[in-house]
């Protein structure tokens, strides 16, 4: 009934295919859904069984902290909405403002927990999303132009890479650090100036370069071709020396 | 994913659909135009909603264009009360095999963000039929379903967005090569 899509089109749309979200996102929804959610019956539930089974009033699943749910909770209360209702009486919960590690936990791990007064919470007085104000608007503007004026520069650093021009493309990538030190694209930069140096048997340099690269950007979808220019990991080092 | 839901409670129903599918919706609202600072509380609020109507689910249909119907209505509630401005910040974007240099996933993550953008200049009700069936690969039979229009409708949506998305392309290549 309909032709297939253009080809150039289709040819762009496939780089826009791929799905992904960070762990760390993921492991903040789970603790706050976790925190509003009701418990799973006990005594099972459902025979599909593709969930973890839960840990009878174990404290909280393994490599799951405490203070993540803790968080979590204090973070119902604080919004003011609903959050008599998350929190059991007399209990005390402090805030702890620290990252939630991206551990593998499932739902059921988290949701099996003694999550305080669960029933009766209507999903209406949960907390909701933050409000953005003119002045987050006018913020990412300013960083739309930013990241502009990066693309423009490691534009060139691209195109000196794809020339064979390693000096260029090191030129180019020193000027994006020092033009953008904390920039959005940071990533896609040192991956250019690993590659560069590689290209220019700077062997030990671009290998250094890369284990910073790791230790920075352990999921990074760049890491694949950083490893194959400089080896898969810190080890490569020794082992190819 | 849809079979493996059929026998289960609705509680580990809901377990498996957040483990299997976080990304997908995370991707979805991303691409819906919310921006990377309001993901988090989106996701979050979709799959609350998901949890509400779990029940309504039938496990007999691909689960995504299910998922993808709350994504697109909170995702049209959030633009129209904040007025949120389109932008495309940092995306992630899964590995994929073979390897390709650093410079063709540079140019895929450009390529992503000019899909983005070019996305966000469609009708919203148009979007909703183009991700579905460009991106996610959905059969139009299963888009009507999920969006509860006519097929008919679905079709004459995806052809119309098709074009906007074409134009809209051509203007944001051209803003691109500007220096």
């Amino acid at each position: 009934m309909i032709d297939p899509i253009d080809d150039d089109l289709a040819a762009l749309l496939q780089d826009a295919k791929p799905i992904a979200a960070p762990e760390e996102a993921k492991a903040r929804v789970l603790t706050r859904l976790a925190a509003a959610l009701p418990p799973p019956p006990t005594g099972g539930g459902g025979s599909g069984g593709n969930t973890a089974p839960s840990p009878p009033a174990a404290p909280l699943a393994a490599g799951f902290p405490a203070w993540a749910l803790a968080a979590a909770l204090a973070v119902g209360a604080g919004l003011g909405l609903g959050g008599s209702l998350l929190l059991p009486p007399r209990e005390r919960v402090v805030y702890i403002d620290r990252p939630v590690p991206a551990a593998p936990v499932t739902v059921a791990q988290v949701a099996a927990q003694p999550v305080p007064s669960p029933s009766g919470l209507r999903l209406e007085d949960l907390p909701r999303a933050p409000t953005v104000t003119p002045s987050a608007s006018a913020a990412s503007a300013a960083h739309g132009e930013d990241l502009a004026k990066e693309r423009a520069v490691l534009d060139v650093a691209r195109s000196a890479l794809g020339r064979g021009d390693a000096a260029n493309t090191l030129v180019a990538t020193g000027e994006h650090e020092r033009k953008f030190p904390q920039g959005a694209l940071v990533e896609e930069r040192e991956a250019l100036a690993i590659q560069a140096l590689a290209m220019q048997g700077q062997r030990t340099g671009a290998q250094a370069r890369a284990d910073r690269f790791r230790k920075r950007f352990p999921r990074s979808m760049l890491l694949p071709a950083v490893d194959a220019v400089v080896g898969s990991g810190p080890d490569s080092r020794e082992r190819d020396l | 994913m849809a079979a493996a839901l059929v026998d289960m409670s609705e509680r580990a129903r809901f377990d498996a659909i957040f483990e299997a599918e976080f990304a997908y919706l995370w991707t979805s609202l991303r691409r819906l135009g919310v921006q990377e600072r309001d993901l988090e509380d989106l996701t979050h609020d979709v799959f609350l909603e998901v949890y509400r109507r779990i029940g309504t689910y039938d496990p007999a249909r691909p689960i995504r264009p299910w998922l993808f119907a709350f994504a697109f209505r909170f995702a049209s509630d959030y633009r129209r009360l904040a007025r949120h401005r389109r932008e495309v910040m940092g995306t992630e974007a899964e590995e994929s095999d073979p390897l390709p240099s650093a410079d063709r996933l540079l140019q895929m993550k450009q390529n992503q963000h000019l899909v983005e953008r070019a996305i966000g200049k469609i009708d919203p009700d148009r979007q909703a039929v183009f991700i579905l069936h460009e991106l996610d690969e959905t059969p139009m039979a299963e888009i009507a379903a999920a969006l509860e229009i006519p097929v008919n409708t679905a079709y004459s949506r995806l052809r119309l967005a098709r074009e906007e998305f074409r134009e809209a392309v051509k203007r944001e290549s051209r803003k691109e090569a500007r220096p």
